[in-house]
């Protein structure tokens, strides 16, 4: 039998044999120093605010004294003191552009002068973490006896139940409360309207257990069919050639159809950015003759591919310049849907679930409140899709944001 | 060169620290994600991290574990991000791999792990750590630790003897 410990401690050794000291860059240099410098004024602001007696905050709120008493904010209750635990059973149903899902239980702080988890600032083990890839985060902590900034205050929904979003230093934070207790949820390096829209999306976790994965579970497409059945009725219906846009050599025919179906661009034009085996991601300009080295008007990335062999589907579309839905955050909990998304300054929006051949459509209006909520008229029980249209002031689509979804209960941002 | 002043009071440049620490870093790295590259830009973002945090370290004799617990935790977060990557785009990347610079079972099987057995595994054995001090990396409990290692050990000698 081998002796599996001691190949990992020569493995080890092989390893550091091989190690030599790797160069510093200039622009680790420059990175580290730009956040020592970050780093040392939030400090002396801190400590400026402390000395003054003052609440201050130093992308987390510091509080002046841990017994102060929380001015009791309307609609929300005071804080609860002890019981009030780590907000475990929240989930995100809308992540911003870049962000990383990283909630995670703490330990309670036991043991940990460092935070441990990159991105938190706190003085405790965060209860949860969500962090942007560029540096920036946002916290979720359990109720403390913390006041909430004065000042700047927007008055928001999560949960269902009021809650407000302020301005704190270098940041922003949202208090609410669940079960009678309230948390903080505390931004750093990310902008105010991205934490709003994140604090509206959270939902609590699903107890569901999930159904027997459904056949064909893996099947990922939005369009023209979003089940593997209906893609295989589908496929072996009408002309196979090249006057069929679907078993085409090319998968440029299926985005321009898309297109012209779709989005209503009938004057398309496609450009294949990249090729794979099994389909291309295609920037499909509403113009024809937008030709230039950089689309002028609207323009999105389709993804193409074989979801039913030699036949072509969309699998997602996305805004410009992404190559996969991004900026969108969808929950699925049994009927009831939340999507959230980056309007890009749309009037309107036709946000679409499908499951199967069963869609239900909903309207945004600019200034509506994220996420859209509703229910469907059927049960989520086969692959399904998502499919946003931006619109501008005079309806026409100028961007989509579309992928797939699986069976049952869903939530990624 | 621009230093800083240690909690013991010892000026040390950044330089005089990545030299010292980012071997280790850098292996650590290597031996979660098999991947040399990916391992450079994890040691060098993980420095960023906490050297960009010096103000706040309580304990700076602690320093190694604060560094190699980041570098921990970006491994986590790099590893997320590639599945996320992989749930929008089921069909345009290709599929979990596993440690590709090595043709090497042990290194193989180990890539195949759960990240935290994994990591338990390269701490105490590759890195020869103590059970205390994995698990002050891993921020989890001695008890906990050794249940990862037995796991992980029984998980990869599946693995490579599969």
């Amino acid at each position: 039998m081998r002796d599996i410990e001691k190949e990992l401690r020569d493995l080890g050794g092989r390893v550091r044999d091989e190690d030599a000291v790797p160069l510093l860059s200039h622009d680790v240099l420059r990175r580290i120093r730009l956040r020592r410098i970050g780093t040392v004024a939030m400090s002396l602001l801190a400590v400026a605010g402390l000395a003054f007696g003052g609440t201050y905050a130093a992308g987390v709120l510091i509080a002046t004294d841990p017994n102060t008493a929380v001015p009791a904010e309307e609609g929300l209750p005071t804080d609860k003191g002890p019981r009030c635990g780590p907000p475990v059973d929240f989930r995100p149903t809308y992540l911003p552009e870049g962000w990383l899902e990283d909630l995670q239980v703490g330990d309670g702080g036991g043991g940990a002068d460092w935070p441990g988890i990159v991105g938190h600032y706190g003085n405790d083990a965060p209860p949860g973490t969500i962090e942007k890839a560029d540096g920036g985060f946002a916290d979720l902590i359990a109720a403390r006896k913390r006041p909430f900034p004065q000042g700047n205050k927007e008055k928001i929904r999560v949960l269902d139940k009021p809650a407000s979003l302020a301005d704190i230093h270098e940041g922003y934070s949202v208090q609410f409360s669940r079960h009678g207790c309230r948390y903080f949820l505390l931004a750093y390096g990310i902008v105010r309207e991205e934490l709003g829209r994140f604090a509206q999306g959270l939902r609590a976790r699903s107890t569901r257990v999930p159904a027997e994965p459904a056949e064909d579970e893996n099947f990922a497409a939005i369009w023209p069919e979003d089940t593997a059945d209906a893609a295989r009725q589908g496929c072996s219906r009408g002309p196979r050639g090249a006057n069929d846009w679907r078993h085409h050599s090319s998968t440029v025919p299926t985005a321009v159809e898309f297109g012209r179906r779709v989005l209503d661009w009938d004057d398309a034009l496609a450009i294949v950015r990249r090729r794979r085996p099994d389909g291309s991601t295609i920037e499909l300009r509403k113009s024809a003759s937008d030709t230039g080295g950089e689309a002028t008007g609207p323009a999105i990335i389709v993804n193409t591919h074989e979801a039913i062999d030699g036949c072509w589907s969309v699998g997602s579309v996305s805004r410009l310049p992404d190559r996969r839905p991004t900026g969108v955050g969808v929950g699925v909990t049994g009927r009831s849907v939340d999507i959230a998304f980056d309007p890009l300054g749309a009037e309107s929006a036709s946000v679409e679930i499908g499951y199967g051949g069963r869609v239900s459509t909903h309207t945004w209006q600019a200034g509506d409140g994220q996420p859209v909520h509703f229910e469907l008229e059927f049960e989520p029980d086969t692959t399904g899709h998502f499919l946003i249209l931006m619109r501008d002031a005079t309806g026409a689509v100028f961007s989509a944001a579309g992928g797939p979804l699986p069976a049952g209960d869903f939530s990624a941002g | 060169m621009e230093t800083t002043i240690t909690a013991t009071g010892r000026r040390a440049s950044f330089e005089e620290l990545y030299a010292t620490h980012a071997p280790d870093a850098r292996r650590i790295a290597y031996l979660l994600t098999g991947d040399r590259d990916k391992a450079e830009d994890l040691t060098q973002e993980a420095f960023i991290r906490v050297l960009g945090r010096f103000g706040e370290l309580r304990k700076f004799d602690a320093f190694r574990t604060y560094l190699m617990r980041t570098v921990v935790n970006l491994t986590k977060d790099h590893f997320r991000r590639r599945s996320l990557e992989r749930h929008h785009a089921p069909t345009q990347l290709p599929a979990p791999t596993t440690m590709p610079d090595r043709d090497d079972d042990l290194f193989d099987g180990l890539g195949r792990l759960p990240e935290r057995q994994r990591a338990a595994l390269v701490l105490r054995y590759c890195e020869d750590l103590s059970a205390h001090q994995t698990a002050e990396i891993l921020q989890t409990t001695e008890k906990a630790v050794k249940s990862l290692v037995t796991r992980g050990l029984a998980a990869l000698r599946e693995e490579i003897e599969r």
